[in-house]
């Protein structure tokens, strides 16, 4: 098990590294040289012992007396190892409070109990939450400033919890303590009989060492690929999941699929003792030479990754210049790296007044805002509640980090390629529904579904269409039927049909049935949809649990005989209304569910075969 | 509640795959890379961990200052090494300073900064190098402590401490502007105590001068005149850990350039020492 982190944090002067000198010397984990050289520091600066100088080793801290940079130190306490993280509480080093902060498993707040709560209070706990550190403590601090006094106690922690209770935080305890006296440090205070919890050391010891690896999904962020020798190794961090010799794996964005052939290690016979918490640089290689570069993910097939080219997130702030609509930045995300451009801006907060402004156009230094960031090539991602490690990046500009950045659910921004031009409205972010797919599915008895019937004209498609919502609105099934001449009509009365007017209507039809789908109805789509391109486009936009695809064919003799819309018989007379299959471009369909020559079965086969498919899944 | 002697193994895996993850980031991202090579046990620690990163391959070139005040079991030793495993090493020395009689005599601080900082500096700019891989670790001492994992020098070499980039979530400054290096710190998070742990798990041969003999061994090792032996029984590696775990002397109380002042290593630090 990995030592126990926990960072230190609050606002400046309020006793932090004063409280870790204290931790140290009390568990008799200073070094022998340590604290003589510190009385002689002390001496040589003619001032009383300070327990912060262990802590604060650089000169300008000693004689500022406040911390600049993070520091990390460790004790050993009954059979236990912990890892402590000093940062400071200045407001100018929030940066180095984010570094030592970022890697913690837990926190303690420390707040002055002379001071009570002051700006870097509520800051740090909005940077707590953001880092997704859940195991929080607060500490009131030098509570014989103010003789013990039990009201003190209580009055700060009535004002922080309701304020920790604004940006969903519950701290896990409040512990008042006397790091100069040593109070509730190690074992229970004396002067605060009224105090009837844990002291620092035992919450400490409460705390379980949590352990990244969680997810059952595999994620492999490309590092590198090594060609040092006859192997062509790629190297990844295993973020989450688990890599076995002989498992199929999908490499993202390419969507290309290889099983891993060998898991490469040096020495050779290194005893490979793979431990389930311990997230593993790994090199491997494949059985097909695949094109892989550092910026892929590789995955099980199971757990596709998002794919898109925005994302909704929250961003901490670091910049001395103010976030911007449209300002272009860089993002690494794991390995991959991206030039964006600030997309949209919708709400700002800041996290020291706990002012929310909307409608803003900028996004200020120490302040968290949602943004929608937008990328020419697609960014291969995951939700940061799902899988951490590839749901977080930083932003740079120029050389430095200037903001961290957390992924939000958006399928809405996700599920579009929007390869045909961006939204013109720049003031958009993703809505929040109050009822849930999962209401509507309850109330209804099914969940929403899209039936895509493809296939050149003739193939009977509307017929099938038809049968179809019979069969299932006797079922008690909500359903309806968006036609490709329907649709012709009215939304689509500016296409005509050229390539790029066919796809268009393609597109428009894809969110009609999305729309439809997301009602909680089962959309029938009948539709030429010539393109392979578009009928993806399409599940991807519906997601592939939600989308079956049909593709109905028959002979040209049935097709010229069945002629619902005389286009062959026109056709043959060199009327301008290509006829896909015939005069113009059909592509034959990929990834289709069920396919039916209808030529050979009858209606009720083909539609029955349908509903049996599609009822097993949304009910 | 698992066993003391498996929180060691899983603590050790954990810095382990986190080296080797720093290790091929800096070889994947700069491109004039080296590693500066002292031959001590952290130095040892870290080219195994290179070997392990690149499969038995030391991708970029070793750096020994070459202060020539070394103990000369470790120039022995250096040499050796070399030979046996192909490896590509650049020597740095300031010759100007010792021409003109550079001792410790003049100066701990003064002596460690021409032999050292200097020539160190004056090798990055020979090569070239745009990054140094460097075994230093936050328990020795507490300027270190201070340490990014991926720290940037200015063209001096200078280590502006007050004014460090924000480094979180494994995202590391690997672009930084022309004429700066960055030194990278693999086995940062590393104690003395894990790195002697990792040394007996992976049977990592180390300098004899570790073991004790007549009573004294080195716990650190340094040039000649400015490191001293500690009184020591260890004369094995589960010796030393034996032996580490119960003491609570420092590890860098034999090296006297720490002792000249209260503020020396940082002193030296800021000036580009590693």
């Amino acid at each position: 098990m990995s030592p126990v982190a926990f960072v230190v944090v609050g606002h400046v002067d309020h006793g932090k590294s004063t409280l870790i000198g204290r931790l140290l010397v009390d568990t008799e984990s200073l070094q022998d040289g340590r604290l003589e050289k510190v009385r002689q520091i002390c001496r040589e600066q003619r001032k009383p012992f300070e327990y912060a100088f262990l802590l604060d080793a650089l000169e300008a801290e000693q004689l500022q007396g406040v911390t600049i940079d993070i520091t990390e130190v460790r004790f050993r306490w009954r059979e236990r190892q912990y890892l402590i993280i000093d940062a400071p509480g200045h407001k100018e080093f929030m940066k180095n409070m984010l570094s030592g902060a970022a890697h913690a498993d837990a926190a303690l707040l420390v707040i002055d109990a002379g001071q009570g709560v002051q700006e870097q209070s509520r800051r740090h706990a909005a940077a707590l939450r953001f880092l997704g550190i859940k195991e929080i403590a607060i500490i009131i601090s030098k509570m014989d400033v103010v003789d013990y006094s039990e009201e003190v106690f209580h009055a700060i922690r009535v004002e922080y919890e309701r304020f920790l209770a604004s940006i969903d935080v519950q701290a896990k305890g409040f512990i008042p303590v006397s790091a100069a006296d040593g109070e509730n440090i190690t074992c229970p205070s004396s002067q605060m009989g009224w105090y009837r919890g844990p002291s620092v050391v035992e919450f400490l010891e409460s705390l379980c060492s949590v352990d990244g690896v969680t997810s059952r999904a595999l994620r492999l962020p490309v590092q590198d690929v090594y060609k040092f020798d006859e192997r062509r190794i790629i190297v990844c961090r295993v973020e989450s999941g688990h890599v076995s010799v002989g498992a199929e794996v999908q490499v993202w964005p390419s969507k290309q699929r290889a099983v891993i052939r060998s898991i490469e290690h040096w020495p050779e016979t290194a005893d490979v003792a793979t431990c389930a918490d311990v997230k593993e640089a790994v090199g491997f290689t494949l059985d097909q030479q695949l094109f892989v570069q550092r910026g892929d993910v590789i995955t099980d097939p199971a757990h596709a990754p998002r794919v898109a080219n925005f994302l909704a997130a929250s961003v901490f702030w670091l910049g001395r210049a103010p976030v911007r609509a449209s300002g272009r930045y860089k993002l690494k995300l794991a390995t991959l790296e991206r030039d964006i451009e600030v997309f949209s801006i919708r709400r700002v907060m800041d996290s020291g007044s706990m002012e929310v402004r909307t409608g803003e156009v900028g996004i200020g230094q120490n302040e968290v805002g949602d943004v929608v960031l937008k990328s020419s090539r697609p960014f291969v991602f995951d939700i940061a509640s799902e899988i951490p490690a590839t749901g977080r990046f930083v932003l740079l500009e120029g050389y430095d980090i200037v903001g961290g950045g957390i992924v939000l659910e958006a399928e809405d921004l996700y599920r579009r390629s929007y390869a045909e031009g961006l939204p013109k409205s720049t003031s958009i972010s993703p809505v929040h529904e109050a009822v849930t797919p999962a209401d509507r599915a309850a109330a209804y008895g099914h969940r929403g579904h899209v039936i895509w019937l493809t296939g050149v004209p003739g193939s009977g498609k509307s017929t099938i269409a038809r049968s179809l919502e019979r069969g299932l609105f006797s079922r008690d099934i909500k359903a309806f039927i968006v036609d490709g001449e329907k649709l012709r009509f009215g939304l689509s009365a500016d296409l005509g049909f050229t390539e790029l007017e066919r796809r268009e209507q393609g597109r428009r039809a894809a969110e009609v049935a999305l729309l439809f789908a997301q009602a909680g109805l089962v959309a029938i789509v009948a539709l030429v949809s010539p393109f392979n391109a578009d009928r993806e486009y399409a599940r991807t936009l519906i997601g592939e649990e939600h989308f079956t695809l049909v593709y109905l064919h028959a002979p040209l003799a049935v097709l010229r005989e069945r002629d619902p819309h005389d286009l062959y018989v026109r056709a043959a007379a060199d009327y301008p209304i290509p006829v896909p299959g015939l005069t113009a471009i059909y592509e034959s369909p990929e990834g289709v569910c069920l396919r039916f020559d209808t030529s050979v079965e009858s209606i009720e086969h083909v539609s029955h075969a349908i509903l049996d498919r599609v009822l097993a899944i949304i009910r | 509640m698992r066993a003391a002697a498996d929180a060691h193994v899983d603590s050790l895996a954990a810095l382990e795959q986190e080296s080797i993850y720093i290790l091929r980031e800096a070889f994947s991202k700069i491109e004039r890379l080296a590693m500066l090579w002292s031959m001590g046990k952290d130095s040892t620690v870290l080219l195994w961990l290179a070997r392990k990163a690149f499969f038995g391959h030391v991708p970029y070139p070793l750096i020994h200052i070459d202060t020539s005040y070394k103990i000369p079991e470790m120039i022995e030793y250096c040499d050796r090494l070399v030979r046996e495993l192909g490896l590509e090493l650049v020597i740095g020395q300031n010759t100007k300073a010792l021409a003109e009689g550079m001792n410790h005599k003049r100066g701990r601080l003064v002596c460690c900064t021409a032999l050292k900082t200097e020539a160190l500096r004056q090798v990055i700019e020979q090569h070239k190098f745009r990054a140094i891989i460097v075994g230093i670790r936050r328990d020795e001492e507490g300027s270190r402590a201070k340490e990014r994992i991926f720290s940037q020098r200015s063209q001096n070499s200078e280590w502006d401490v007050a004014d460090q980039p924000p480094e979180f979530w494994d995202q590391y400054r690997t672009d930084f502007p022309p004429g700066e290096h960055v030194r990278v710190h693999p086995i940062l998070r590393w104690t003395e105590l894990d790195v002697w742990r990792y040394i007996e798990r992976e049977k990592i041969p180390v300098m004899q001068l570790y073991f004790a003999e007549n009573g004294k061994r080195y716990r650190s090792l340094g040039c000649a005149p400015c490191t001293s032996p500690c009184d020591s029984s260890a004369e094995s590696v589960g010796e030393i850990i034996a032996e580490l775990s119960a003491t609570k002397a420092s590890e860098r109380s034999g090296r006297a350039q720490d002792q000249e002042h209260s503020h020396a290593m940082e002193k030296l630090r800021l000036r580009g020492y590693m």
